[in-house]
């Protein structure tokens, strides 16, 4: 293969290109001689000549492409009978419709006061929509205890069913591991001053109180808020959402309202089986020092009561609501492309974890300040 | 001149999506330089047929030989080298909604060619100027309308200047002149590239202007009910069920003649 070559001739007022070679993307393509034609300005024709060119493909066109920008530019004629047939038609395609050029005003540059104010008002606007959001839920789960809510309850059913038997496998799993790192952490303080016996009362207090409801948030936020936000973000990537609003069902009780539901039928009953399964991880560890199965009963009996397992329970509840806003809200403010799905999954989860630990903390003020 | 043998030989075809049976018996050929339609009524399965000529989907029998090899038993490097080959757009062009138009455009001339960046720019430039869509290089597939999607589907699908196109619906959800300024450029770039188009649709102005060779698949018999240049399928087509489907809209044509 020839390499692609052209040879330049200036002749009273018309340039002649002459090219030769192989013109096809194998080979690198020579640049166009602007600069030398430019410093010409006599020039009012240029000549492109096909010289023996053996194979050629768009290279060949990039570079009738510079020329016939040039010739543009310099109200230059480009001639191109010389040249194979379809250089011609295919220039005549290419160029048919002017480029498009964005004028700057349509974009007019903000100037910020101050850096870090768009991140407060983000903030801002978010707890808006936050608001929003929930108050429309609560709206709708009004309407619903009422029984007037479009809600179909096969889609509940679906849920719980995703929620519950579906997710149970994890939550058995975690919950017993972390009931078995409670019992360490607390072991090795605790046998220093010969107190392994409240093992049990550390555990029996932590799982309900605090691990069992935050641990079966955590996964369920992973889980199942993530899910959310990817279904309702490609539903409405494919206009589904567009269908229903138009027609006439509002998004919020078709939609949003029977995850949320699952997610509060659900939730209390898995932290219960967190908390159980919890002490149970527990009690292997410290049985396995020195403490009997039978003390550790006894001593969580004496230690947990009713209140620490309603304690849980009230945090599950308050995390079910906020998983389900986090993952429906993201996936319902989704962007139109495969791109956006993802970045909805994300804000999703995100959103939900930070929701899950600053209402933990709030609700743990509030149990103090309560004496609960 | 002797006859050249067919580019695109398909055999016995048969397809389907498990044991349900969508089309079967296909035998046709395209030859060189068609602009080859794949014609039929909605969900008899032509876009099935494409994809299964061009190996998404695997026959349930048959096999489809491309230049006398056989696509179906060419081992993955054959089968690789072949795909290289082709350009294929998709009924909502399918653009990576994560890369601009330029990057989309981009991707295969990056993938299989060794040009710089410089080149490549100018490469991207030319192949979107020629869908019309010059100046568009940093837009975000979001930020563009479904026509400018096909075409830019379009431009990607000709990136490497392939010698086989493929088109699955392209002038769907256009309306009438975009579809007609899209036929237009499918065959001058065809004729200016001496490539060769399969092209799936139903529509009959599209199919009559610039197809040269087709076939016509049918739902209720599963199979196709003819083969050649569409243009006289209208008057002489074998079968009274193509006459039916392309006179439906070139009726009024005639009557109009008529009354001259």
């Amino acid at each position: 293969m020839a390499k692609p070559q052209y040879n330049l001739a200036i002749e009273d007022n018309c340039l002649t290109l002459s090219l030769q070679g192989d013109w096809s993307a194998t080979q690198k393509v020579p640049d166009f001689p602007a600069i030398k034609a430019g410093k010409n300005p006599s020039c009012t024709q240029l000549h492109l000549i096909n010289q023996g060119i053996e194979r050629w493909d768009s290279m060949l066109m990039v570079f009738v492409m510079q020329c016939y920008r040039w010739c543009k530019l310099n109200s230059v004629s480009l001639e191109l009978e010389l040249m194979p047939n379809a250089v011609a038609k295919l220039l005549g395609v290419a160029t048919a419709v002017t480029p498009y050029s964005p004028s700057n005003e349509e974009f007019p540059v903000k100037k910020t006061v101050w850096p870090g104010a768009t991140q407060v008002k983000k903030l801002a606007s978010g707890s808006l929509d936050f608001l929003q959001f929930a108050g429309s839920l609560a709206r709708a789960t009004g309407k619903f205890i009422s029984g007037k809510a479009t809600v179909r309850r096969a889609d509940i059913l679906y849920f719980i069913d995703q929620l519950g038997p579906k997710g149970l496998g994890i939550i058995t799993l975690i919950s017993v591991l972390v009931g078995m790192i409670l019992a360490y952490l607390g072991s090795v303080q605790l046998r220093r001053l010969g107190a392994q016996i409240y093992v049990a009362d550390l555990v029996g207090i932590g799982m309900t109180r605090e691990m069992g409801a935050l641990m079966s948030g955590i996964i369920l936020a992973g889980r199942t808020g993530a899910a959310y936000a990817a279904q309702l973000g490609s539903m409405q990537v494919n206009e589904e959402i567009d269908a229903l609003k138009t027609m006439g069902v509002p998004i919020i009780e078709f939609l949003v309202l029977p995850r949320t539901l699952a997610l509060l039928i659900i939730m209390p009953l898995l932290c219960i089986y967190s908390d159980v399964l919890g002490m149970l991880g527990g009690a292997l560890v410290a049985t396995g020092m020195d403490v009997s199965w039978n003390q550790y009963l006894i001593k969580t009996q004496d230690a947990v009561d009713l209140v620490d397992f309603a304690a849980g329970i009230v945090k599950s509840v308050v995390f079910a609501v906020l998983i389900g806003i986090a993952g429906c809200e993201a996936g319902l403010k989704c962007g139109r492309d495969s791109t956006a799905v993802g970045s909805a999954t994300t804000t999703a989860v995100v959103r939900a974890l930070v929701y899950l630990i600053v209402a933990d903390v709030a609700l743990n003020l509030l149990y103090d300040k309560m004496g609960i | 001149m002797h006859n050249p043998a067919p580019l695109v030989q398909v055999n016995n075809l048969k397809i389907a999506y498990g044991s349900h049976v969508v089309q079967q018996n296909l035998n046709f050929c395209i030859n060189q330089g068609d602009i080859f339609f794949i014609i039929g009524g909605s969900g008899c399965g032509k876009t099935t047929l494409l994809k299964n000529m061009i190996g998404l989907l695997t026959p349930a029998a048959g096999d489809v030989f491309y230049d006398g090899v056989s696509f179906f038993k060419a081992d993955m490097a054959t089968q690789s080298s072949l795909l290289r080959g082709w350009g294929i757009t998709f009924q909502s062009g399918a653009l990576i909604s994560s890369m601009t138009l330029a990057e989309n455009v981009a991707l295969p001339i990056q993938l299989y060619t060794k040009l710089e960046q410089k080149q490549i720019a100018e490469l991207v430039d030319y192949k979107l100027s020629l869908v019309g869509l010059s100046g568009y290089q940093e837009f975000y597939p979001a930020e563009l309308s479904g026509g400018m999607h096909k075409r830019a589907g379009l431009a990607r699908a000709i990136a490497l200047d392939p010698k086989l196109l493929f088109f699955d619906e392209p002038s769907s959800g256009l309306d009438p002149i975009s579809s007609q300024l899209l036929d237009d450029l499918i065959s001058q770039l065809c004729r200016a590239l001496s490539a060769t188009v399969i092209i799936v649709s139903h529509e009959l102005a599209s199919i009559l202007t610039i197809g040269s060779n087709s076939v016509f698949l049918d739902t209720e018999s599963k199979t196709m009910l003819d083969t050649g240049d569409p243009k006289r399928f209208p008057e002489h087509a074998k079968n009274e069920k193509v006459r039916r489907f392309f006179n439906r809209t070139v009726l009024p044509n005639k009557a109009a003649q008529h009354e001259q």
